[in-house]
Formats: structure tokens, sequence, C-alpha cells
């Protein structure tokens, strides 16, 4: 199944409102920073709600707070994805190529529907 | 009671001065103000404020001074924002001294303030050489500063020679080597597991700033230093740039060259970048750690470029332009035994017993404020 990445993802910079709406969207908690297809970190509802506390504005770049070594994988195989996402303990595991290239994301529980 | 302004910008410099505040705190005879400014406000480089006052040091100023942009004028622009308010800062705190240290201009700008405002200016790192706008900057600073802290007797001499009297040139060493000489840096266990590393494997520690002579030059001489990284696929940490000029465009670069092999920090600890050195195979960039902490570590360093050209180095540095191949080369040397070996108990112009702080604190203690501290004259 092809999933559709466009509210997993947001640019560098994009502010802090657009990930926080996606993330209220997508329901998973974080969003997946990438420019020119690849994966620059990512972005929690933690990470801004930690920015707001540091008076960061809702204009601020994504990019000044996103976290900078996401954890990724590149496994193919879906058992071994899955085993991974597991292991790391996050919601929402980036799926890259070599050349950090964002391929898919792999989700810890399916989205409620709206 | 003697009182101690000490200014702070950016969090390499603030953990060498951590331990010069912490001597003054338990000395009844002193107490020291903490003015903090430029980076340590800026979420780019992960507040390092908040180490600061975690460490509860007595932080009474919070400049704000960094235009955003990161260009040669925001950067003139962002220093002039600090020396008008430093003039306030000073008004208010009424210090018998200012303590600068370094190269970087926001240190002129304290120094500045502080001999326009009849109060003396003492400098740590004073005399050294190191290239472009810094060594300018360094030896600006001298001008205006009544007291000098030499690292080496070779910083020393230059001081002579650019006419400071001999009483006010005090030889005390590298207070940045204090830590590494005691062994007070974060042990490989910790940097192995903070960073999920594997210690048994090669690994690459890479600082690069932009040069401010060689502005919009900076990404096309970042992008062959990771080239090579990337060429060589070790494990690597990378530590972003300061706020000089350009410094946003190397940021980005470095994200889209992010790897799964590879690490990066806005910015990490001094006791954590202590033990980054001792656990890392090569040091690469142009950090002055390669030159002034890699040898008390026996770490080779590979420096690139021209950042630091006249700083004085230990058997340690492995110079190289910025070319991808020559830093690749460099570094498998750096990595093979033979140069490992050559490196034991090599010769460095920097020097610490582990007590140069306390001899910065105690002349600061003694000395006596008065005209013929505050009346300089440069005589050649």
């Amino acid at each position: 199944m092809e999933r559709d990445l466009s509210l997993f993802t947001v640019g560098p910079t994009d502010s802090l409102r657009l990930a926080m709406e996606k993330i209220d969207r997508n329901k998973h908690r974080v969003v997946v920073v990438v420019d020119e297809g690849r994966v620059l970190g990512t972005v929690s509802d933690g990470d801004v709600r930690r920015a707001y506390l540091h008076e960061q504005l809702p204009i601020t770049p994504v990019s000044q707070i996103m976290q900078l070594n996401p954890h990724v994988t590149t496994e193919t195989d879906p058992e071994r994805r899955r085993a991974a996402l597991l292991r790391e303990r996050v919601t929402v595991l980036p799926v890259v190529s070599e050349d950090n290239v964002l391929l898919d994301v792999e989700l810890a529980y399916e989205p409620f529907a709206d | 009671m003697r009182h101690i302004a000490i200014l702070t910008e950016a969090r390499s410099s603030y953990g060498y001065l951590r331990p010069i505040a912490r001597l003054i705190e338990a000395d009844p005879e002193l107490q020291y103000s903490l003015i903090v400014t430029n980076q340590h406000l800026l979420p780019d480089f992960g507040y390092s404020v908040e180490e600061i006052e975690r460490d509860g040091l007595n932080i009474t100023d919070r400049i704000y001074m960094t235009l955003d942009g990161y260009t040669p004028a925001t950067m003139v622009k962002s220093l002039g924002v600090l020396l008008l308010s430093l003039g306030d800062a000073f008004v208010r705190l009424q210090p018998d001294f200012v303590l600068v240290l370094g190269d970087r201009g926001d240190s002129l700008m304290a120094a500045l303030a502080g001999a326009h405002m009849n109060i003396p200016v003492a400098h740590i790192q004073a005399g050294e050489r190191s290239g472009n706008i810094d060594g300018l900057t360094r030896h600006a600073i001298t001008r205006f500063a009544h007291v000098h802290f030499a690292s080496g007797p070779d910083a020393a001499e230059r001081l002579r020679r650019m006419g400071e009297d001999e009483w006010r040139i005090q030889l005390v060493g590298a207070p940045q080597l204090d830590e590494l000489v005691r062994g007070d840096v974060a042990p490989p266990e910790e940097i192995a597991e903070r960073f999920e590393l594997d210690l048994t494997e090669p690994l690459l520690l890479v600082v690069q700033h932009p040069v401010t002579e060689e502005y919009g030059e900076g990404v096309e001489q970042m992008r062959e230093t990771l080239e090579a990284v990337c060429e060589l696929r070790h494990q690597t940490v990378l530590i972003f740039p300061n706020t000089d000029a350009g410094s946003d465009d190397l940021r980005l670069l470095v994200e889209r060259y992010h790897r799964p092999f590879m690490r990066l920090e806005r910015n990490v600890p001094r006791r954590v970048y202590g033990g980054l050195m001792q656990a890392a195979s090569a040091l690469v960039g142009n950090s002055s750690s390669g030159l002034i902490e890699a040898p008390a570590l026996n770490l080779p360093a590979i420096n690139v470029g021209e950042r630091q050209r006249d700083r004085a180095r230990a058997p340690n540095v492995i110079d190289v332009p910025h070319d991808r191949s020559a830093i690749a080369d460099a570094i498998r040397r750096a990595l093979s035994a033979e140069f490992r070996a050559g490196l034991a108990n090599g010769d460095s112009p920097y020097v610490s017993d582990g007590r140069v702080s306390e001899r910065i604190v105690e002349f600061l203690k003694t000395v006596p404020i008065d005209a013929r501290l505050l009346r300089k004259q440069i005589a050649y």
C-alpha cells in the first residue's frame, strides 16, 4: 500500500505552526523534516512544546529545533522494519535508502479514522 | 571585595571559564558576574545558557545580540549591539576587572568597553597567532587589555615584541588544557552510549567553521570535507559551525549530507567534547582544538584550509587544502598505527600542569588596581 506521506513531512524552512498542524492531523506526534527527498531530522510535539517554552514563535523554522539524529531504518523487509520500530520505541520510523532518501514511514499503530 | 565581570559568548569558551568562575566563587575576597551573550542564547546552538543555569553560576546579564542572516555585515552589526549593551552592563555592575579570552569579536567589544570606562581588562590566550580576522582581533584585544595571560613561551615573547610591559605579561599556561590534564572529561563508555558509537572501530570527529575572509566559499570547502568523510564511511560525529558569516548555509549543507554512519550535534558540553576528543581516532576540520587540545591527547588532527594558518602546531597536525582526496588521504594516514605511534610524548607549544586557572585567579586577586595598571604605554 502506498502511504500518503504529505502529512508526515515538512521542509526545513516550514514553520513550527505547520509542523504542529501536521502532527495534529497525522495523529502520530511526529513529522519528518525532508529536503530534496532526504531526511534532515524529525520534530515531535514535545520538541514544539519545548520550543514554545523557550519563547520561540509559531513562525520559527523547524530546522532550528528539529532532532538532528533521528532513528531511521534501511530495512526493506516488513517484519524487520516492524522489529526496528519496536526496538527504537518511536511512533514514526522513517524508512530510508542508503543515501538517506525517505521511502516510507513505519508507524507504531494505524491512525484512527476521523 | 574584588568584582570580576566575565564575558562568555559560546559553549566552547564557557567550558574553561567555568573552573575560573568556581575558583572566584570559593574565594571570600572575590566575586564575579557572568555576562552571557551570542551563541549561548540561540536555539540553533542548543540554548547552551541552560548548561550555565544548571551549573548554578551567577548570570547577571543576558545580552541578545546576534542578528539573523550570518553575513559579514550582520556580524559587524551584532558586535555593535553587544558593545552598546556592555556599556550599560558595566555602569550597572561596576566591576573591578573585565575578564575576556581568545580571539573573538565579542571579547574585543568587552575589552573596548572596559578600557574606555577605566576598568582594567585581563585577556586569556593573549599573544598567540591565529589566521584571518581572529588573529587581528586577538592582537587588537592586547592593545586594550591591561593584563595578558599567555599560554606558552612563544605567545609571551610575541607580546613582549608588541611593546607590552613585561609585568603585564603573565605566562600561566593554557587553561583549556587543565581539564584534559586532570582527566576531567566524559569517559569512553558515556561517549559510546550518548552517541551510539562502537569505539572498537575508527571514529572521526569533524568540526569545520566558515572563514570570514573566504566568505562565500564555506559551502564548497565544507563539501570537500564531507565528500572525504562519505568516501571513508567511518562512524563520524560532526559538530555544527559557529555563528560566523556563512554558517547557516554550512549547517544546511551538513544536514543534506547526513548519512546513517554520521551523528550531527548542534553543540556539546565541553566535558563531552573532551571525551569525544579522547575517544576519537582523528579530528577533521579547522577548529583550534586540533592544535591546542588535541596534542595533549595525542590525537591526530587533519587541519583543513587556512583558518589556523599562523597558529603554532605540534606533530599531531596534518595540514591539507580544501580538496576531498587530499583530506581522505590525510585521514587514512592519521588512522595508521605508525602515525599515532609517532605522537607519543610529542611536543606542544601549549602547556598546562592542571593549575592554570588557579594562577589566573590569584593574579586577578592580588595585582594592585592603580594608575600603573590603568595607564598603559605601548613602548617599542
